[in-house]
Formats: structure tokens, C-alpha cells, sequence
């Protein structure tokens, strides 16, 4: 059988890149710049991607989690954009946040935000909302834009979310009714959406929460609709905020 | 007799965009010829990165200049990527694409990774059939001709059995791809391999390298470091001196090649930039029409 010394040396040299250590074979000096590189710019790109999560538990920690990162979901795209996914599973295994159990789910909802800012440019067929006036509903589906996701938490993450990113000034009063929340044991379903380049989080109530997923479960809009009547949801009410929050793709036929 | 006036050679100079400059470059149209972006800083489907892209684009042309693309890794570059790529390629009709004579892509206990970085290549007919194979793909794929970039390498791997300048005429030939002839990397290998004259070295390599190969120079500073201590390529200072000699060397071989001025990290402001440009605008001027 045919030798591989190009795949068996490059392999090697991404082990001792990403091991962070010494490795006899390659020069200790040349080894430690790339290895200082692999780690500062996968800093940088988590800074951006998460930056809630490194306001709250500070730079050190935040680069030992990143570090931490790169040896146990190493990034498989050249786009750093699309790595850290598995942050938030990380950050709830680290001893350090032990008492903190809300940062995982911060995370997990810095990266939806991350990714809605960066989901393909959308905003509602208005033409296709004609059909629910014409077609029957069971017929009918309504869809999200792609930047449109969920987020459902133990912990009020969305009022820790606006508290580092509300532009208003408003930090106190977030930061009250997260602390609030978190003294009664109330958590929050977060909806991420984006208006023209703008990525929000708000968060919703259980009834839009329901709609939603059924929304994204792609069922009839009859079958959505009387799901949803269980809850109290009013469509008639959500669908002019949902259009100005650019929630809807289209409606279609089914 | 002739009356006509010699027409005068011009080289088209560009400039790297970097985050911080997004507003300065579509506040005025800048006397530069062309625009040069990260690939990968802009694979998001949608969002405001694209959108300045977009802008950027109608002012200004675009090369496009990836540092993931790992052309030189033993797998084969995923196809996401290359259809990433050609989204943007479709996007902004570049005038010139690029990447590195680098590895990237390999497995990491058994799994696919990224390294995120330019990782250096053994220097041997493996590598060259390899590397070939990948950028005739990417080639194919985005039905245009690539530039590949020289590096500065930290590491020497083992197996080399070509040096630098022969391997990459050999890719050129076998693959039809042309070259990026980035000259700061040039000195940062020549300072790291201990050279005594760097400058000298560093234009035997140039002289090396065919002149029908080159379709683009890449101009950068780097911070010096102590005796000893090895320079890293972080194109963090203005085009260094030996680098602005050499380009003028380079100009007088390879004649008149679009002309890229790289600046990524401890950015100056946006005219300092476009000074740096103005700088490489007149020494090409001079040199090129010097010698018509």
C-alpha cells in the first residue's frame, strides 16, 4: 500500500498546532506562532460572534473558554463566522460558571443573533398575503424568514441579552427585572428576528411561542391556527407586528 | 519619423479593506484602481457585511483574496466552500481572485478540521500534484484563472525536495494558475532564515520566477523583532523600505502588475493608507516609464 507522508505530516502538524504544547518534531519557536495565531484568531471570532457572554464573565475567562473550544469543537469551515455552535454546551460544563447557569443560554442566544445578522437579506412577499383571503387555510403555509429562530430558557435571557445591548440607556432596568426573574425562577423564550440589517432578541409568551413552532414545523396554517386557538393566540393581532418585524418569508399554498 | 507621444504605463494600485475603513471608502471615491477583500469575511448569505460588499463593489472593482481556501491540503477543499466562494465571485465580477500556497484543511482525531491559519507545504511532486488538482477544481468551479500566493513559513516541513520559486512555477505550469508574488513575505522569510543579505536574496527569488506567471504584487510591513526571535508577517507597519526597493525591482521584471497594498493589523487611518498607494502609484510611474 501506497504511503501518505503529506496527509501523515500535515495531520501531525495540525495535532501539535491545536494541542498547544511542545511537540518534538517541529521547532519549538515556529510551532508557538502558529499555535499563538490559531488561538488569538479564534479569540476574535468569538469575541464577535458571542460578545454578551464575554461582558459577562470577563476577558481571562472568556479566552480560557475559547481555548477550551478550539481542542473540543474544532472549527471544520474556513468561515469563522459559522464556528461556535457548541459554545453554549461548553460553557455548561465549565467548573468556573458553576454558579452562574444562565451564561450557556446567553451564549446560545448571542450565536442565533450572530447568525441572523448574517441569514440570507429577506422581507415579506406582501403579494403573497392575498391568499389568505382567497385560498383555505388548510391549504395554505406560512413561512419565516431564515434569520427568524427560538430560543426557550430556564433563565431571563433575554432581559440579560438587552441589558448589553439595549441602546437607550436602559441597562438598570434590565438588569432589575433579569435579577427579578431570577429570584422567582422564571426563565424566558427568546425570539430572534432581523429588521433590515438589525438582529433583535424579544421575548415572547408561550402562545407566540407555540405558533411559531408550528410555524417552523411547516404544518397546514389551519392546522397552526387550530392548535394555536387552544392558547389564546390572536393571528389577526400578530400578523401586522409579525410583518413589521420581519418574521414572514410568504405565505404559500400547501 | 515618429510624432506620436509613448504611451505611458500605468499600474493599477489597490488597497485592502478592513472593517474599520467600511465608511471611509464609501464616503468618497478614493484615487485608487481597485479594492481588495477577505473572501471569507463575507460568506454570510445576507446581512450588513454584504451590503457594503454590494456598495463597495460599485465603486470600486474587487479582488477577491480568500486565506481559507488550504489549496495545498492533502483532502480535497468541501464543496460548500467553493460554492461559497463562487456565490461571491457571481456577487462582485472580481477582477482578480486568490489564495495561498498553504495547507488549511486535515483531520484532527479522525474528524475534518479548519486550521484556521496558512500552514506551510513540503515543497515536492506530491504536493505539486495535489495542489494542482485543487486549484484546477476551484478553477473550474469559478471558470477563472487563480493567483496563488507565496507565504512567510515559520516551520520548515520535512520532504522538501524543490525549493519555493521552483515549486510554484511548476504549479503555475501544471495547473495554469498565475501568481500573487507577495515581497514582504519574501524578506520575512529571507530575515527568518538568517540571510545576511536579504534584499539580495530576496531579488534572486524574484528573479527566479518567470514574468508571464505574475498577475499580482502584494506590498506589506511587519514589526521587526529582536536578534534571534522570528518575524512574523502581521502586516501591522507601513511598506517597509527594503520592500518598496525590491518592488521596484519587481516592477522592472514583471512589468506593469496590479499592485496591492496589505494592511491588516494596528490599522492607520484611512489616509495613511491612501498615501501608502499614492507612494507605490509614483515609484511604479517612475519605474515603468523610466524604462519605456
Amino acid at each position: 500500500m501506497k504511503s501518505k507522508p503529506m496527509k501523515s505530516e500535515q495531520q501531525r502538524l495540525i495535532a501539535a498546532i491545536f494541542a498547544g504544547e511542545g511537540i518534538s518534531g517541529f521547532d519549538p519557536k515556529g510551532l508557538a506562532i502558529y499555535q499563538r495565531n490559531l488561538q488569538a484568531t479564534a479569540l476574535r471570532a468569538l469575541e464577535i460572534s458571542f460578545p454578551t457572554v464575554e461582558q459577562l464573565i470577563g476577558k481571562d475567562l472568556f479566552r480560557y473558554a475559547a481555548n477550551r473550544l478550539l481542542v473540543l469543537s474544532p472549527p471544520t469551515a474556513g468561515d469563522w463566522g459559522t464556528w461556535g455552535a457548541d459554545f453554549g454546551d461548553l460553557l455548561d460544563h465549565l467548573i468556573e460558571l458553576e454558579d452562574y447557569p444562565y451564561v450557556a443560554d446567553g451564549a446560545r442566544l448571542d450565536f442565533r443573533v450572530h447568525q441572523a445578522n448574517r441569514a440570507a437579506d429577506a422581507s415579506v412577499d406582501a403579494s403573497s398575503l392575498q391568499l389568505l383571503g382567497t385560498v383555505p387555510t388548510d391549504r395554505l403555509r406560512l413561512t419565516l424568514n431564515d434569520g427568524v429562530g427560538l430560543l426557550a430558557s430556564d433563565y431571563p435571557i433575554v432581559d440579560i441579552w438587552m441589558a448589553h445591548h439595549d441602546q437607550r440607556g436602559s441597562a438598570r432596568r434590565w438588569i432589575d427585572a433579569a435579577q427579578e426573574k431570577m429570584t422567582q425562577g422564571v426563565g424566558q423564550t427568546a425570539l430572534v428576528y432581523r429588521r433590515h440589517y438589525h438582529s433583535q432578541a424579544r421575548a415572547i409568551g408561550s402562545a407566540e411561542r407555540n405558533w411559531l413552532q408550528s410555524l417552523q414545523e411547516g404544518v397546514s396554517l389551519a392546522d397552526a391556527l387550530e392548535r394555536a386557538s387552544q392558547t389564546g393566540f390572536e393571528f389577526e393581532q400578530w400578523l401586522p407586528q409579525a410583518v413589521a418585524d420581519n418574521l414572514i418569508r410568504n405565505v404559500e399554498r400547501y | 519619423m515618429r510624432t506620436d507621444t509613448p504611451r505611458m504605463q500605468e499600474v493599477m494600485i489597490g488597497v485592502g479593506l478592513r472593517h474599520a475603513h467600511y465608511g471611509d471608502v464609501l464616503a468618497d471615491r478614493a484615487a485608487i484602481d481597485f479594492i481588495e477583500v477577505h473572501s471569507e469575511n463575507f460568506f454570510g448569505r445576507g446581512g450588513a457585511a454584504r451590503a457594503i460588499l454590494s456598495e463597495v463593489a460599485e465603486q470600486y472593482p474587487i479582488s477577491l483574496h480568500s486565506t481559507a481556501m488550504g489549496l495545498g491540503s492533502d483532502s480535497a477543499i468541501p464543496e460548500a466552500y467553493l460554492m461559497a466562494l463562487q456565490g461571491l465571485v457571481e456577487m462582485v465580477s472580481p477582477i482578480l481572485v486568490s489564495d495561498h500556497a498553504a495547507f488549511t484543511w486535515s483531520q484532527l482525531n479522525g474528524l475534518p478540521v479548519h486550521a484556521g491559519d496558512l500552514l506551510p507545504l513540503a515543497y515536492n511532486e506530491e504536493t505539486l500534484e495535489r495542489i494542482s488538482r485543487n486549484i484546477a477544481r476551484c478553477q473550474h468551479t469559478l471558470d477563472r484563472r487563480l493567483l496563488l500566493e507565496n507565504v512567510s513559513a515559520y516551520l520548515t516541513p520535512a520532504n522538501s525536495s524543490l525549493s519555493e520559486t521552483a515549486f510554484l512555477t511548476a504549479v503555475a505550469d501544471e495547473s495554469g494558475c498565475g501568481l500573487l508574488v507577495d515581497l514582504n513575505n519574501i524578506v520575512v522569510n529571507a530575515r527568518n532564515a538568517g540571510s545576511s543579505d536579504v534584499e539580495g536574496d530576496a531579488r534572486a527569488w524574484l528573479d527566479q520566477i518567470a514574468p508571464h506567471h505574475v498577475g499580482e504584487l502584494h506590498l506589506a510591513g511587519y514589526s521587526e523583532v529582536s536578534e534571534g526571535e522570528i518575524a512574523i508577517d502581521d502586516h501591522a507597519r507601513p511598506v517597509s523600505d527594503v520592500v518598496w526597493s525590491l518592488y521596484a525591482h519587481a516592477l522592472r521584471r514583471f512589468g506593469a502588475v496590479p499592485t496591492l497594498i496589505e494592511w491588516d493589523n494596528d490599522l492607520p487611518d484611512w489616509q495613511v493608507l491612501l498615501s501608502e498607494a499614492d507612494k507605490a502609484r509614483q515609484i511604479a510611474h517612475k519605474v515603468l516609464n523610466d524604462r519605456a
